[in-house]
């Protein structure tokens, strides 16, 4: 073993002269004052820094970052949408929503409504609306710009972006029938309906 | 009281500092092995400033973690691991910074400028400077893991056991590796490798 080692050695003979007549570099004249300085004035940043620089590869932190930016981002994203559409109610949390829910209930106001009974009358009914007409806008009316404004009304629709108005509860649209032509129509269509029927009996009949 | 320390063993010395915190026993070690480990920093390294920084950094190491060593280790080959790994990290923090540079006109990063051998005249080639430079362009150019136990076989003179401890290596890989090491120069370094 150690002669082939030393065949090794003979092997490469020129290399290993060439590299032992290299000068010896030696450390700079102030090399000692420099270190004993630090050591003086207790300046251990250098080797701070140096410690263990290979625990965490600074190469992994640019991909690392972003992937945590996006975990963070989702994160937020799903945790809004989970409260927003709450995928998991307790009862608890359903006695609260309703108990709510009863405080908040409009009193509603008297309208009409159209009730067609069994014996074919129709009727014109009272009903009671959750919201209050005369606070309301009759938004077909107003896009068709037939039922311009009621001008002293507390229900023009400017007084929705008024500045003068400080608290504006929106309960949502409700769709209210124009009674009138409902009326009509709903006759007419009776009237065909009773038409239709005696043709066919005496159809029948025959 | 100096001139008692001064007769110590390296592993003496260290013993003295870690149990008595003597600072002359430190300061004796500095003196010992202020330049070894220069020349084998500056070998692997390349750069004499960096290298000192090194040497300074292994020294400040050796203060403040001498109690790490134990006695059963040789101090030099203590002293030598804790520069080792000091210089491989700087060429592996020197590495990522040339990756991530973006400034490319860096004087820094530029391949040092040696001479070619076969343009120089045999006269020239004597010179001892322009010598050493191209050989130290040669060391650069081979890989670390080889570069490493050259330097400390061939220029630091250790022996295969000692290199061995430093580097955390088997005999036969340090020996193998050592080869190839040289084989590597000797392809780089033909043009002065005749006689």
């Amino acid at each position: 073993m150690e002669k082939k080692t030393n065949n090794k050695e003979e092997k490469f003979a020129h290399v290993i002269k060439l590299l032992k007549s290299l000068p010896q570099e030696t450390a700079p004249q102030d090399f000692e004052l420099r270190l004993f300085a630090k050591i003086e004035n207790r300046n251990f940043e250098s080797v701070a820094r140096q410690s263990k620089p290979g625990w965490f590869p600074g190469w992994i932190l640019a991909p690392v970052s972003t992937a945590a930016g996006r975990v963070v981002v989702l994160f937020l994203f799903f945790s809004n949408w989970s409260n927003s559409t709450k995928p998991i109610v307790t009862s608890e949390n359903v006695a609260k929503i309703v108990a709510e829910a009863s405080k908040t209930v409009i009193q509603p106001k008297r309208n009409y409504r159209i009730v067609v009974n069994k014996n074919d009358v129709v009727i014109k009914e009272k009903v009671t609306l959750p919201f209050n007409p005369a606070k309301s806008v009759n938004l077909d009316g107003y896009l068709k710009n037939k039922r311009r404004l009621r001008g002293n009304s507390i229900n023009a629709p400017g007084r929705f972006v008024s500045e003068r108005q400080t608290y504006f509860e929106f309960p949502g649209f409700i769709p209210v029938e124009e009674n009138q032509k409902v009326v009509n129509k709903l006759k007419a269509q009776i009237d065909s309906l009773e038409g239709n029927g005696s043709n066919e009996s005496s159809q029948n009949n025959r | 009281m100096e001139k008692d320390l001064n007769e110590l063993t390296n592993e003496e010395l260290i013993k003295e500092f870690q149990d008595n915190n003597t600072i002359e026993a430190y300061k004796i070690l500095v003196k010992r092995f202020k330049d070894p480990l220069m020349n084998f920093v500056y070998r692997f390294v390349g750069d004499k400033d960096v290298a000192s920084d090194i040497v300074q950094n292994t020294m400040l190491k050796f203060y403040l973690n001498k109690d790490t060593y134990k006695s059963f280790a040789k101090f030099s080959t203590w002293i030598y691991t804790i520069a080792g790994n000091l210089a491989k990290n700087e060429l592996k923090r020197r590495k990522r910074r040339t990756i991530l540079s973006l400034d490319k006109t860096n004087d820094n990063d530029k391949p040092m400028q040696v001479a070619d051998p076969k343009t120089l005249s045999p006269e020239r080639l004597t010179d001892s400077s322009i010598l050493s430079e191209h050989i130290q362009k040669a060391l650069m150019k081979i890989k670390k893991i080889y570069r490493e136990v050259v330097i400390l076989r061939d220029i630091q003179g250790l022996s295969y056991e000692e290199i061995s401890e430093i580097t955390g290596l088997t005999l036969g890989t340090v020996k193998s590796r050592i080869n190839r090491g040289r084989a590597q120069l000797q392809k780089l370094l033909k043009d002065i490798y005749y006689e």
